[in-house]
């Protein structure tokens, strides 16, 4: 399932030890909220709490991300794992591998940065309103957004 | 109410070897923040755009950074807030009004649009190295290899956040493996939740304020329910709700809820399931559609989703209407 903390918690949300960074200062640190959203004080309340600032590895639906690595053509560059937002790629003696493919939200920033074009991906915006969209006009999925600042 | 000036924070005019380009500042004034408040609200979604071009903040030189960022107001005020301190170059790419993120998904953050500008501020005549910093969030529409090609500067990935940059730029321009994975942390999934809210609630209020004035005082209440469900209760609890398919989760917030006000309202058993099976279904669409806001849901994903997701939806929408008929008929 989603969120049993003790599985959700990745190897980078613990220390060299193995034990949890939940609830620790260095926790917090980590997990700074992005912006304010109704005052000051409502962010300042958020960031003292751990359980709603650390963040959970949710997963997606699995075997679904279109993402497919060509190890013949891969130069190991690590343009891939520098772009990925959600550590797809590992970069090991010159060679790139998938970690996990599940982690993949197809945003094409990988297959768009790679120089010997080794990496592809079906990239689209992973948006029920913009499936409904394309699919009302005939299109691909199009969400017509504008200012939301994670939309799409 | 904010002239093109103000949006971008100018204070004046910086003189470069390439012209005066406007002078920007890293103070984030009450204005800034009301700016952001409204925009998350949906308050005039699509006039929150800066003006493209190149801005000066602090005192820049030709060795000065320059960072690349979209030209809606967000997002640009994320950075220059991030700069406090440091002088910079800011090249503010026509995005038309849309965030780095969903703007290099259609690919209007992007590679040509990068090199364009380069070109027509004439960047290479006002700094001396060729390098410009793009956040990481930018690299679905923006090819590295193909923007030096195009215009001979090299294109360095910033952090995720600006909030990391400083921390960025002290490090030699390294990001570290935390500034560079994206989060859905509650802060940033609760701010998401006033512009659904908005867009929800501009046709789900009428209705229930049309069940209201019809007498159907509980179905009012319900339905207001629903949309609290899909639209703060699924952002909020994100990670709590079972499921891993946002209608699987938003179902059970909004049966949760839904079962909570029929017990709260007296209803009888097959008037509760009823209601149930009505409003988990309207809370599951709505739920749905965060998938769109969300950080991490992928469109083959969403696709898989959606063909299971709706007809099930639609039979449980059908199934609490026929069950209600058939109490009020029989």
């Amino acid at each position: 399932m989603t969120l049993n903390p003790e599985s959700a918690v990745d190897s980078e949300n613990r220390d060299e030890k193995g034990r949890s960074r939940f609830g620790t200062k260095k926790c917090e640190q980590a997990c700074r909220p992005v912006s304010a959203f109704l005052c000051r004080r409502c962010e300042a309340i958020f960031r003292r709490i751990p359980l709603l600032n650390c963040d959970f590895r949710v997963k997606y639906l699995s075997g679904v991300a279109t993402l497919a690595l060509d190890n013949e053509k891969c130069t190991g560059c690590g343009m891939c794992a520098a772009v990925c937002p959600h550590v797809v790629f590992r970069v090991e003696n010159g060679k790139v591998s998938i970690t996990d493919r599940d982690l993949c939200m197809e945003c094409g920033a990988c297959a768009e940065n790679c120089p010997v074009g080794a990496v592809s991906v079906k990239k689209g915006v992973g948006c029920a309103a913009a499936v409904i969209n394309g699919f009302l006009r005939g299109t691909e999925p199009d969400c017509g957004c504008g200012g939301k600042s994670s939309c799409c | 109410m904010y002239d093109n000036a103000d949006l971008a924070a100018v204070r004046g005019r910086f003189g470069t070897p390439a012209g005066s380009v406007p002078e920007t500042s890293p103070e984030m004034r009450f204005r800034d923040t009301l700016a952001s408040w409204l925009a998350r609200w949906g308050v005039r979604r699509y006039g929150w755009s800066v003006q493209p071009g190149l801005y000066a903040l602090g005192r820049p030189t030709d060795a000065s950074p320059v960072f690349v960022s979209a030209n809606y107001k967000l997002s640009f005020d994320a950075l220059r807030a991030s700069l406090k301190g440091r002088d910079a170059w800011l090249l503010v790419l026509d995005t038309k009004g849309i965030n780095v993120w969903c703007a290099a998904g259609k690919g209007t953050f992007g590679t040509l649009e990068l090199a364009r500008s380069i070109a027509e501020t004439e960047l290479d005549k006002i700094v001396c190295h060729r390098t410009v910093i793009v956040p990481q969030l930018g690299a679905p529409g923006v090819s590295a290899h193909r923007v030096k090609f195009y215009s001979g500067f090299n294109v360095v990935y910033g952090p995720v956040r600006a909030e990391d940059i400083q921390d960025f730029l002290s490090s030699g321009n390294r990001a570290s493996p935390e500034m560079r994975r994206v989060r859905f942390n509650f802060a940033d999934r609760i701010a998401l939740a006033p512009l659904e809210l908005v867009s929800f609630g501009k046709y789900l209020l009428p209705v229930a304020a049309a069940l209201y004035f019809t007498g159907l005082k509980a179905d009012a209440v319900l339905t207001a329910g629903a949309l609290l469900a899909g639209a703060v209760a699924v952002p909020a609890f994100l990670p709590w709700l079972p499921g891993r398919a946002f209608a699987v989760k938003s179902a059970a917030a909004g049966g949760a809820v839904a079962a909570g006000l029929a017990l709260a309202l007296g209803l009888s058993l097959p008037g509760a399931a009823a209601r149930v099976l009505i409003y988990s279904a309207a809370a599951s669409f709505i739920g749905m559609n965060f998938t769109g806001a969300s950080t991490y849901t992928s469109l083959s994903g969403v696709q898989k989703e959606m063909r299971a997701a709706l007809p099930v939806q639609a039979a449980c929408l059908l199934a609490g209407l026929t069950i209600m008929l058939l109490r009020r008929f029989l």
